[in-house]
């Protein structure tokens, strides 16, 4: 509220008769200005309490100056071997997660469209999506490392699950939004439910779809570069271990050949989506 | 004298408790005629037209399709009964991103195997009428564009193109017109009372314009409040009994 509105309203108001009178009024006008102030306290607090001062900023400003020192050059050549391999290895999980993932979220996003399915079959989809979808997938593939072991099928089950969560919930807002008219009309004709879905639902959807798997592909390539730190299979177990070995050349080699990589993907992705919009 | 192909008796249909869409609607549609329904909006003249086909289920009555009492029907015996009747929408329901070829082969699934269907296994007979057909309907040369790439009154065409590719044994047409300009509505109208005569289907429409109505209507219906006030020839439909349906005559003059 700015100044001259609040003199306005303020000529207009009676005299407060009481405290808690008062107290609103003051909460009335200033309410914007008492919540920023709070929020300003917060920030302040937080950091206080995290240890971040400016002695501690430019401590860590120079600590950082002499590690990007030691990222260069970075070296391709030796470890070269376990780099190529555990990378075509996150590629490969990424490649067989989407497909998994979009194959078994098709069926889900259909069943789950509240426009087409009662209540009591969406209710338990949707609930199954929901839940797919409320861990990170760092967390899910510490699960799954446990309950299948290490290595990439740990990897791919994973970000299964994480394509699910995503698409399934994705495919299902698709759905929803169609046109009922031109179902009922493959409907009119006598067609039978398959038919129904196959022509009168998935041409409304079946572009956006490609459009939200190919996204769900970019998010599976970049999560399988992670999920070797836990142990899921991909670069990712390189990377730690080139880090915590403090082979930081090592580290910057990978790094760049993940930038690459993902670089390549939005492009070809973007490409994809093009041709089918 | 022949028998009817659709007898309706005692049709009623309430979306709510006391507060019927249809009250005991009774009519018969004679082989190879144009029935035209008119009535203002709200008189339940598009529930009827769900309540024919199966896409809405009445309370109570019955829609006998040459003998079959069609609210009864459910499953494979009901898409059986569907796909004898064609239907002709207000916004002609095309599926948008299919060609003008697909939508009308859309006429054809419900005679499909399934998996035939899910393949999009049409057989050359199929394919060769509907483009037969769309030559017939002028619209040849669309064929492979896509349904959203036609105007308005192409639409309703690739519109009666789907309905009578099912070979139906009646055509329903609800509102077929309502969202089209005069000059197309009446050649839309035009094309579909040719084809339907030509094929000696009897055609069920429904419509607001009063005047289109009795320029090809062999009989008119006026349904009011869910019930039939008028049944009789367009020479009958007078002044007199146009008022009893839209009630008043204010809007005539």
């Amino acid at each position: 509220m700015d100044a001259l509105t609040r003199k306005v309203l303020l000529a207009h108001e009676t005299k407060p008769s009481t405290i808690v009178e008062k107290g609103k009024r003051i909460i009335r006008f200033y309410g914007v200005q008492i919540l920023a102030a709070l929020f300003v306290i917060y920030l302040v607090y937080a950091a206080t309490t995290l240890g971040i001062n400016p002695k501690r900023i430019a401590q860590g400003v120079s600590q950082g100056k002499e590690f990007i020192g030691r990222l260069f050059p970075p070296d391709f050549i030796t470890r070269w071997e376990d780099i190529r391999h555990d990378m075509l290895e996150s590629l490969e999980m990424a490649v067989l997660a989407s497909i998994l993932g979009i194959v078994l979220s098709l069926p889900l996003g259909l069943l789950g469209a509240r426009n087409l399915m009662p209540p009591i079959i969406t209710w338990p989809i949707r609930f199954f999506i929901s839940f797919a979808r409320a861990f990170n997938p760092i967390i899910i593939g510490i699960i799954f490392v446990k309950a299948v072991g290490f290595g990439p099928l740990a990897g791919i089950l994973t970000l299964s699950v994480a394509s699910i969560g995503f698409i399934g919930k994705l495919f299902i807002e698709a759905i929803e939004e169609i046109s009922m008219k031109q179902v009922e009309a493959v409907r009119a004709s006598g067609a039978s439910f398959t038919s129904i879905i196959r022509y009168g639902v998935m041409p409304q959807v079946s572009a956006r779809f490609i459009g939200f798997s190919m996204y769900q592909f970019d998010s599976n390539l970049r999560n399988s570069t992670t999920l070797g730190i836990v142990g899921a299979g991909g670069i990712g177990g390189t990377l730690f271990a080139a880090y915590q070995r403090f082979d930081y050349q090592i580290v910057s080699a990978i790094v760049l050949i993940i930038i690459a990589l993902i670089i390549t993907d939005e492009y070809v992705s973007e490409r994809v989506r093009r041709i089918f919009q | 004298m022949e028998q009817p192909v659709l007898r309706i008796r005692n049709l009623t249909k309430s979306y709510f408790h006391n507060q019927p869409v249809l009250h005991d609607v009774s009519f018969d549609v004679k082989p190879e005629e144009i029935l035209i329904i008119i009535g203002p909006s709200g008189a339940g003249k598009s529930t009827l037209m769900r309540c024919i086909n199966h896409l809405i289920t009445p309370n109570s009555g019955h829609i006998y399709l040459k003998g079959i009492d069609i609210p009864t029907l459910h499953g494979k015996a009901m898409r059986e009964a569907r796909r004898r009747i064609g239907m002709v929408f207000q916004e002609f329901n095309l599926v948008e991103r299919l060609t003008v070829l697909e939508n009308l082969l859309i006429g054809r699934l419900g005679y499909m195997r399934p998996l035939d269907a899910l393949l999009q296994k049409y057989s050359p007979e199929d394919i060769a009428n509907a483009e037969a057909l769309l030559n017939r309907l002028g619209l040849g040369d669309f064929a492979l564009k896509r349904a959203d790439n036609l105007s308005g009154g192409q639409r309703q065409r690739v519109g009666i193109g789907r309905a009578l590719m099912q070979n139906p044994e009646l055509l329903l047409a609800d509102e077929p017109t309502s969202s089209l300009d005069p000059k197309t509505s009446v050649e839309v109208m035009q094309t579909m009372a040719e084809l339907a005569k030509e094929r000696r289907i009897p055609v069920l429409v429904n419509m607001h314009d009063v005047n289109l109505a009795k320029r090809f209507a062999d009989r008119i219906i006026g349904m009011r409040d869910g019930r039939i006030v008028f049944d009789g020839s367009t020479e009958e439909l007078t002044n007199t009994v146009l008022a009893e349906i839209y009630g008043g005559d204010s809007w005539m003059h």
